[in-house]
């Protein structure tokens, strides 16, 4: 079965303005649940997370008549996005198409990841929200805006470090790895002094994206520096093919995510095809983007939780689990649904 | 239930008075001993219970130990954790040496009854009292109740923090190891671990945990600092009062979550400062001390040494209400006195009155009694002296009541007809979903004032402030008339509305003396999203950077200013941001008051100038100042949709 339900494809179709008439706006689909894991197949372990909503002592916000913050500071509150949603995915997007992509993410505040170093001709101020890929000689280039490196394997950290040393601090560091929660990664990548892990399902891994994002966030949070848990100068952001809406995101973000790449939704959801016209790809991610920004705030405004980054991310607290082992929950850190 | 109370006194000893729950005398002799051994503390004395447990129930046992903080805060985590594994045996909930925490479960007369509190004649310098009926956590142990103490903290809170997995997950990551899984808990923790181990000073950690909203953080090393602090802010409803001392002095905090979702209200008199959850609880103790609250996200600072440090809200924007006692003599001989009454009392003493007749019922010494005049459908004249509890005048159909004092929350929900005259403040939620006849208020209003009011037919209602009023004034507002004059801050810059003004507004109308920024008005997204999506216009070569800058140059502004410096390309675009499937157009004007405003408001004009006694006030401003005048802009005849073609 696909991962890409014809609810799910719809559903950001609708928000993008490809179908309907209701560009950037929340579909409303029924009352009661229609989704996974009771009514629907679950195909991840995020089907079985549900949001524990809010109740009569912590009431729900209403976020259409009032604030609710969905902005995620990243490399120690230097970077703001204003939602955790990082535009990436663009190898299979043609040249031609490229600018408009980051251009519409810069409008909005959002970050767009570059996996390659593709021909980028657009001005420096727009660089600060591109997470550009580099090889380690590219690093020795004065670049402005993060720089990402992708480390699959850790051997390679110990030669990373060594290049890294001979850095100036002022960069900001992003390493990309594949799924897994090996804590050699972890220390390593914390001694090296990246600011930013992205943890890439896309590059493999043996765990799960939940499990790894999960376990990378308390273990970051067990390691420190200067005597400072580490993860709360750090940004954690979730990569993968498979983060298919804003509630998968939602859902990473109670995980520990600050933040998540996506790729192939908003190629679907924008419907892209290399021969549309630029302003109208533009214009889709807009909506696309501004609809699950809205989508976000109102899982929030429904959680009681008016902040996302403050008590979202990593607030397991938040989320229950339906139908999950109980070695998954305790590696999640939450807790089955009822208790 | 649970209760609890908790005192600093500055001159304590100064080792460390650490005092546990246990269930028996041999488990309380196993927890000190135990603290004994996990780390440098010197055990300084046998742990003496407290009381005589009833039922078996856990006693508090208090001990006096020697050891630096770190160490003690370490052992404590410790031994705490080994308990809490243990079951329900024991736990340490106090250790400071300037407070002292006594808590348990039952009213709170019964906890000050079980510790033999006033027998023990003990004096502190500042003094918290807490009472609870659990919602979100069991109340059957008195671990449960409040205060929550760590250190030389002591809290006390109403609300549930909606960021409390996020608040756990730093706590653990700092090496807190046992908790007992209420919400309140964590906010003395990390205020105690922000003042004692980071060495912030007070103010510093109370506005981390307020966490006021992004766009109002004054500058970019404070947006870092509550980055790093990111799992400290609170979320959800919360009101806190805290108290503290560092051994120089002793400080009182009260703060408040943004949206101001629960009551916190401060005040001071010759002698004392006070907070409490309802003015009336102030008033108890001091009838004529001058109260005010706290701005939404904003918190209170008073320290025994230096009095009111930051008052939560400027000086100018408070407002005092004047000698109750003076007013008291104006109740005629036959006055109802409400002082040994409860509310049920009191609403069938009224009844009594009304039933032999009276056209008039005047009260006096009403102190915190709630729903008074609900269920009661008579036009007779109510007089209140005093401070009334919450939901006065709820469901009010035809009482015309007067009250001579500050009102509380919530009033006035719901009332269909008759009217309501406050000659002090109100406070938050006041006419809620009003329906019908008015309200008129002298002094300041609070947050969420008019909400959801309606019209049908001949039914408008009308709500007239002669203060100032906090955020959301009018939110969801189908219909009636709001006004709010600001009589005390003419010729001053205060702003005399809070934020989100009219946010959701349908129907009716609102009217606010001068000029409301225009970023007040509806809900409009953060600046600097706005200012980012200009730069991408500015890119794209769809703006100039004349506009651009003209944009930037504004302290505030909206889609309607936009308009104005925009070209309507730009303007189409960037009003993605702004415009949703809810979103309803508002008409801003401002200008003096018209003829047709006048039929609708000259005859409540004429009423609060009388009941008040500031006619000409009222006439000059009427006349002369000019309105901010909000509506929602009338519906165009839908057009109708062309058939696609093909």
């Amino acid at each position: 079965m696909s991962i890409w339900r014809r609810d799910i494809v719809s559903n950001l179709r609708l928000l993008a303005g490809v179908e309907g008439k209701t560009a950037g706006e929340p579909p409303i689909a029924s009352m009661g649940a229609t989704n996974p894991p009771l009514i629907e197949e679950p195909m991840f372990i995020l089907d079985h997370i549900v949001s524990d909503g809010a109740q009569v002592t912590r009431p729900s916000i209403d976020p259409y008549r009032e604030p609710i913050e969905t902005e995620v500071y990243l490399f120690g509150g230097k970077l703001r996005f204003t939602m955790p949603i990082i535009i990436g995915g663009l190898t299979g997007v043609y040249p031609q198409h490229i600018d408009a992509v980051i251009l519409a993410g810069f409008r909005l505040g959002v970050g767009v990841h570059l996996e390659k170093l593709l021909r980028l001709q657009l001005g420096t101020e727009v660089r600060g929200h591109v997470l550009l890929e580099v090889s380690e000689d590219g690093l020795q280039s004065p670049q402005n805006g993060p720089l990402v490196l992708r480390i699959e394997g850790v051997g390679e950290l110990a030669r990373v470090r060594r290049v890294l040393k001979s850095l100036a601090h002022s960069t900001q560091l992003v390493a990309r790895i594949p799924s897994t929660a090996n804590s050699l990664f972890y220390q390593e990548i914390v001694k090296s002094g990246f600011q930013t892990v992205i943890i890439d399902e896309d590059l493999g891994g043996v765990e799960p994206l939940e499990v790894s994002l999960s376990e990378a966030d308390h273990m970051l949070k067990r390691l420190t520096i200067n005597g400072f848990p580490a993860r709360y100068l750090m940004g954690l952001i979730a990569a993968s093919n498979r983060i298919r809406s804003s509630s998968d995101i939602f859902k990473l973000g109670g995980l520990g995510a600050d933040a998540c790449i996506i790729r192939e939704a908003w190629r679907i959801g924008v419907d892209y095809k290399p021969e549309m016209p630029a302003h109208l790809l533009s214009e889709r991610i807009e909506n696309l983007l501004i609809g699950m920004q809205r989508e976000i705030k109102l899982l929030m405004g429904a959680a009681g939780v008016s902040s996302y980054q403050s008590s979202i991310v990593g607030s397991r607290e938040l989320f229950r689990a339906i139908d999950l082992p109980y070695h998954v929950c305790e590696k999640l850190g939450v807790k089955p649904a009822g208790e | 239930m649970g209760a609890g109370f908790a005192r600093v006194r500055l001159d304590s000893r100064p080792s460390w008075r650490v005092k546990a729950f246990a269930v028996s005398d041999t488990v309380a002799f196993q927890i000190f001993s135990m603290l004994e051994q996990k780390a440098r503390v010197e055990v300084l004395s046998q742990p003496k219970p407290e009381y005589t447990s009833p039922n078996g129930a856990l006693t508090s046992y208090t001990t006096y130990v020697e050891a630096s903080y770190e160490a003690l805060w370490q052992a404590v985590q410790e031994v705490n954790g080994e308990l809490w594994s243990d079951g329900f045996k024991g736990r340490i909930y106090s250790w400071g040496r300037f407070v002292d925490v006594y808590k348990g479960v039952g009213y709170p007369l019964d906890v000050y009854n079980l510790y033999q509190m006033g027998d023990r004649g003990l004096e502190g310098d500042l003094w918290i009292a807490h009472t609870r009926q659990p919602t979100n956590s069991p109340g059957r142990l008195p671990v449960w109740s409040h205060p929550f103490s760590s250190g030389d903290w002591a809290i006390v809170h109403n609300g549930d923090i909606s960021s409390f997995g996020s608040n756990m997950e730093l706590l653990w990551s700092l090496g807190y190891k046992s908790f007992v899984g209420t919400d309140s808990e964590v906010i003395a923790y990390l205020l105690d671990y922000l003042t004692s181990f980071q060495h912030l000073n007070v103010q510093e950690a109370v506005k981390i945990l307020c966490n006021r909203f992004n766009r109002e953080l004054p500058d970019t090393e404070t947006v870092r600092l509550f980055y790093r602090w990111r799992g400290a802010k609170l979320d959800g409803p919360f009101s806190v009062i805290a108290g503290f001392s560092d051994g120089d002095d002793v400080y009182m905090v009260a703060f408040a979550d943004r949206f101001k979702f629960r009551p916190i209200i401060v005040g001071e008199d010759e002698n004392y400062i006070y907070a409490a959850s309802e003015e009336a609880q102030i008033r108890t103790i001091s009838p004529e001390a001058n109260v005010w609250t706290i701005e939404p996200g904003d918190y209170f600072l008073a320290s025994l040494k230096r009095g009111v440090i930051y008052p939560g809200r400027t000086l100018h924007e408070r407002f005092y209400i004047l000698s109750t006692q003076l007013k008291r003599s104006a109740a005629t001989k036959e006055c109802i006195d409400a002082s040994h009454m409860n509310y049920r009392m009191l609403n069938q003493a009224i009844l009594e009155r009304i039933k032999a007749g009276a056209a008039q019922v005047d009260i006096i010494n009403v102190r915190g009694q709630r729903y008074i005049g609900v269920g009661l459908d008579c036009p007779v004249k109510l007089r209140i002296f005093g401070t009334p509890g919450n939901c006065l005048a709820n469901l009010n159909k035809s009482l015309d009541i007067e009250v001579f004092g500050n009102v509380q929350d919530d009033v006035g929900d719901v009332m269909t007809g008759g009217r309501l005259i406050v000659h002090g403040d109100a406070r938050d939620v006041l006419a809620q979903a009003l329906q019908g006849g008015a309200i008129y208020v002298k002094g300041n209003a609070g947050n969420r004032c008019g909400i959801q009011m309606r019209e049908y037919r001949d039914r408008r209602p009308l709500l007239m402030i002669g203060g100032r009023v906090d955020d959301y004034l009018g939110e969801y507002i189908a219909g009636g008339v709001i006004v709010v004059l600001g009589l005390n801050y003419l010729n001053t810059d205060v702003e005399i509305v809070g934020d989100c003004v009219a946010s959701g507004m349908v129907g009716g109308r609102i009217y606010i003396r001068g000029r409301v920024s225009p970023g007040k008005i509806g809900l409009n997204p953060p600046k600097g999203d706005v200012m980012q999506y200009l730069r991408g216009l500015l890119l794209e070569g769809l703006l100039s950077t004349k506009e651009y800058k003209a944009v930037g140059s504004l302290k505030d502004f909206s889609l309607i200013t936009l308009r104005d410096i925009l070209s309507p390309e730009a303007v189409k675009r960037v009003s993605k941001l702004y415009v949703n499937k809810y979103w309803k157009e508002l008409v801003v004007e401002y200008r003096r008051l018209n003829d047709d405003d006048m039929t609708i408001l000259k005859p409540h004009f004429e009423e609060f100038g009388k009941v008040f006694n500031i006619a000409k006030e009222v006439d000059r401003v009427v006349e002369e100042e000019y309105f901010t005048v909000i509506y929602p802009k009338p519906d165009t005849p839908t057009r109708v949709e062309e058939p696609e073609e093909g």
